[in-house]
């Protein structure tokens, strides 16, 4: 055996070689796309209520359409699924009015009330959606989403057991009524002599169960939600377990008045919400599909039933995602490519590779680093447009001597941002002059921010640190980049130079970076904000003093009334928009950020890609454009592969 | 042999529980979590998302869990990629990595072995020369600079192959080339070392004695003999290729292993990154096996044991 082995041992080697190779080696080759384009890291889903991000959005916005569409110029609300709209004249309820040629790709109708259960979906705490704060604007649907529910209410409680004959993954049996009473238990806590607890938070909500008293037709009914270890004790058995207790979604303003009319009933009139609608997490899905196949099997191209511009015809992880046009799509004849490719690309210089090599015909992002070579070349097919963006600095005014709004505004004066942009940067951004960065309709951000070391020295000598004598060392918290690291190095230096005090420059990890900030652990920290929509709101709202995305410690009570009160209550666009401006005077006023530069998208396009508009959202639907085949193979002809 | 399969069976098993476990108390103790995003997540959503991946039970309730699903052959749902399970992210980026790492192994044992004998057999000549020149040049130079030289040379002033992606054969040159390179280098330094060794035995002496030509003695009677110490290597080279390729993933967008790899142990995806090591670990611990096994064959001196 040990002999005849030793004989074979080569030949089989050298076989077992060979079919690997030739496995290796096929490839089950497709044939090229008519429009390929770069995304970006790979997608996180296509569910399009649970994502986030830029490369998501382009993928939603192709295979599924919204209520909306935005011009792809000036991003004003166009007819998608719904072809007219009426705002009443207290502006609190908008009425769309759905196409009848609207249709879902295996061919069922896109009802009013597709949209109305893809809203409970989106607004249901289980699936956790991160955007689900963008319908908050809707009666009802703040306290839907947060699971709350006070004695009174009517609600509806969704128990473990599907109804009978319910699909496999459809929502457990739902039972409406009103709440009459409520209650946490704590099972099994152990108490110290004072009565306070001495378990740790966590366990105690592991522990904890929710009772509750609804009444069902005029007969009390009892529930129990907990975990089941604690929910199955004997003291809770005349309690029935139950998933959740919610508001009853009748309560909330998104109503199907037929098959092809849904109103909206909001809380205070928003001049954007109709807009709204076209940003992809507001997308419908498919009812049927999503309750039959369950996550994720309904999410693969076999299963998937959308109703965009496009279908998803295949997915490889990480490589790229084929669109084939939708011919089921009610403006089908307008759509003027048949196929897509999507290529998830991680390193953009490696994109910018593929697009140079003439593999793709647009890269939706360019490496920072490359930039400025490209402008210096003024080559025509490269874009940079500005972006509804803003690069800044957060400080932690709980921490002295931040706490002093001179040395914020020392600080803030210190920063010379014409050299940070023209010198370190290079990319086209410009220098912030406020918060609010420009090109939203009706609304002018008040002036601030002028470079002006004079009355920076002053100010920090008003503070108690002439020079920078005494002045504490502060440190500036970046997250690992190279480009990051230019920036902070060039303020460093701006700082020592103009006001001579001296910070120490620390960089982390993306998570870890996160977490400090958020834990109010640091002095000064680089952050980034992107606009959701056109409204100065979307970057106003992150200051109130509860607003999860302040994190500087900084309140202001006036602020706060500004943005919850008086603004959502303001009778018209224009009182609203001074109103804003008001909001933004008093962040600008007392500086719990320094706001730096705002933002530029660039991107790159062959020029035979007709119909690709800019704007400042850097959105770029993709059923509107159209390829030159001619010219694209003329062009393709003198490159190579 | 059987002895020797089972002990290696214990120690597999050990070692992968080990690791694993490593693996499960390390991610969790790095900052943040797999919820941690750009914005602020409102923390009614935050508990529902821990609730949705059972992340707010205790570590060691996870734990338990962990193993439980694990010998059920579930590896769950990726956290990040929320439409793919664990293992369907491996599954379709395995047999990519394999391809390449094949591709790239076969380059490097066919340029090494090659260049190996020549130069031994031109010892001090030109080729020597010339050969372990690039060799040092192979081993030292990092595959990024490899990479970034090719695709200046091949996809833009020589447009010979496409500048990265996947899908066609061509696509699979650059990279393997890049990756292949280091190891191409240290075989052919091998080879040459082992070749020298072998030709100056007696036995190579008899053989010219008896009046072979020089290509028939090397390939009956010192080929296999030099070949050994490039056997031994072959572990060490899969290894290397294999946990290697991210670099020349990235650099080339290719959908293997490698970068799903980096991305879930910074991106906090607390599933793929224990699938991710599992995957390395079974392969790492059969490739050494195999090599083991292969020495019993190429050389009868050894007894495995």
């Amino acid at each position: 055996m040990y002999a005849f082995g030793r004989k074979l041992f080569p030949i089989l080697l050298v076989a077992l070689l060979l079919l690997a190779t030739y496995y290796a080696l096929t490839f089950d080759e497709r044939p090229p796309a008519d429009f390929t384009f770069v995304n970006g890291t790979e997608i996180q889903s296509i569910d399009p209520a649970i994502v986030t991000g830029q490369p998501e959005g382009r993928i939603i916005r192709s295979i599924y359409e919204g209520l909306v569409n935005w011009h792809p110029e000036d991003l004003r609300p166009i007819p998608g699924v719904a072809y007219k709209w009426d705002v009443s004249d207290d502006k609190k309820t908008i009425t769309f009015h759905l196409r009848d040629d609207a249709l879902w790709s295996d061919g069922s109708p896109v009802t009013a009330h597709d949209f109305v259960y893809s809203y409970r979906r989106f607004l249901d705490p289980v699936l956790a959606a991160e955007y689900s704060y963008q319908l908050y604007y809707v009666t009802g649907a703040e306290k839907y989403n947060r699971g709350e529910v006070d004695i009174g209410d009517a609600v509806e409680v969704e128990l473990p057991e599907r109804p009978a004959g319910a699909p496999e993954f459809a929502r457990g049996e739902v039972v409406r009524g009103i709440l009459r009473e409520q209650r946490e238990v704590v099972v099994d806590d152990e108490l110290d002599a004072a009565g306070k607890s001495l378990l740790d938070d966590d366990e105690q909500r592991r522990r904890t169960v929710r009772l509750f008293v609804v009444d069902v037709d005029g007969t009390p009914n009892r529930f129990i939600i907990g975990r089941e270890n604690y929910r199955d004790r004997e003291q809770f058995a005349e309690y029935e377990p139950a998933s959740q207790v919610l508001l009853d979604f009748a309560e909330v303003g998104i109503k199907a008045l037929d098959e092809h009319t849904l109103e909206f009933t909001l809380k205070n009139p928003v001049p954007y919400f109709v807009s709204l609608t076209g940003f992809y997490p507001l997308y419908p899905v498919h009812q049927k599909s999503i309750e039959r196949w369950g996550y994720p099997a309904w999410t693969k191209p076999e299963n998937l039933v959308s109703n965009g511009a496009f279908l998803l015809e295949s997915r490889d992880i990480r490589d790229r995602i084929r669109l084939v046009k939708n011919p089921k799509y009610w403006d089908a004849e307008n759509v003027k490519v048949n196929t897509i490719d999507a290529l998830a690309v991680e390193s953009s210089i490696t994109g910018l590779n593929m697009y140079e090599n003439k593999q793709v015909d647009w890269v939706a992002t360019v490496p920072t680093a490359i930039v400025p070579e490209l402008i210096k070349q003024k080559r025509p097919d490269f874009h940079a447009t500005p972006y509804l963006t803003i690069a800044f600095f957060r400080f932690n005014v709980t921490r002295e001597p931040l706490d002093d709004p001179r040395v914020r505004r020392a600080l803030t004066l210190a920063v010379n941002r014409k050299q940070i942009v023209e010198k370190v940067t290079r990319g086209g951004q410009i220098p912030a002059t406020s918060f609010v960065p420009p090109g939203i309709e009706g609304y002018e951000s008040p002036a601030c921010c002028e470079y002006d070391p004079k009355e920076a020295r002053r100010l920090l000598a008003e503070a108690g640190f002439p020079d920078g004598k005494g002045f504490p060392k502060l440190t500036f918290l970046y997250n690992t980049s190279e480009d990051l690291k230019k920036i902070a190095e060039a303020i460093q230096y701006q700082w020592l130079d103009t006001l001579g005090i001296r910070v120490e420059l620390i960089n982390q990890e993306w998570s870890a970076f996160q977490e400090r900030v958020r834990g109010l652990k640091y002095d000064i920290a680089r952050a980034g904000w992107i606009g959701d929509y056109v409204d100065p709101n979307t970057f106003l709202d992150m200051f109130t003093t509860e607003g999860g995305n302040n994190q500087t410690g900084w309140s202001n009570r006036e602020y706060d009334d500004l943005i919850k009160n008086r603004v959502p209550a303001a009778a018209d666009r224009e009182t609203r928009m001074d109103l804003l401006r008001e909001a933004e005077e008093i962040l600008l006023d007392e500086l719990p950020v320094l706001p730096l530069y705002y933002g530029v998208s660039t991107s790159m396009v062959r020029p035979y890609v007709k119909n690709y508009h800019e704007n400042i959202l850097d959105v770029h639907p993709l059923k509107d454009i159209q390829v030159d085949q001619a010219a694209k193979a003329r062009e393709l002809g003198r490159g190579n592969q | 042999m059987t002895a020797f399969l089972c002990k290696r069976l214990i120690w597999f098993v050990i070692t992968l529980w080990a690791v694993l476990t490593a693996t499960f108390f390390l991610v969790r103790a790095a900052p943040g979590g797999p919820y941690t995003r750009d914005r602020a997540m409102p923390p009614h959503v935050e508990e529902q998302w821990k609730a949705k991946y059972n992340l707010d039970d205790t570590v060691w309730q996870q734990y338990v869990d962990y193993f439980y699903n694990l010998a059920h052959l579930d590896f769950g749902m990726c956290f990040k990629m929320h439409d793919f399970t664990v293992f369907e992210v491996v599954a379709a980026g395995f047999p990519v990595s394999a391809s390449l790492g094949l591709m790239a192994l076969l380059f490097a044992i066919v340029l090494g072995v090659a260049a190996g004998i020549v130069s031994a057999v031109q010892r001090g000549g030109i080729w020597d020369l010339s050969l372990m020149t690039a060799a040092t040049f192979g081993i030292a130079v990092p595959s990024f600079v490899i990479a970034s030289v090719l695709i200046i040379l091949f996809v833009f002033t020589w447009p010979m192959f496409p500048a990265a992606g996947w899908g066609r054969p061509i696509n699979l040159v650059l990279p393997a080339f890049c990756l292949g390179a280091p190891y191409a280098a240290y075989i052919s330094r091998l080879m040459r070392t082992g070749m020298l060794e072998v030709l100056s035995q007696d036995y190579i002496r008899t053989a010219y004695a008896k009046g072979l030509s020089t290509p028939s003695v090397l390939r009956r009677h010192a080929l296999k003999g030099a070949m050994l110490p490039v056997v031994s290597f072959l572990g060490p080279a899969v290894a290397g290729i294999l946990t290697g390729s991210l670099v020349v993933e990235k650099i080339f967008a290719i959908p293997g292993l490698g970068v799903h790899l980096v991305n879930a142990a910074t991106q906090n995806d607390y599933t793929l990154m224990q699938g991710m090591v599992l995957v390395y670990t079974v392969l790492l611990f059969s490739m050494n096996t195999l090599v083991d096994l292969s020495y019993m064959y190429i050389d009868p001196r050894v007894e495995l044991e």
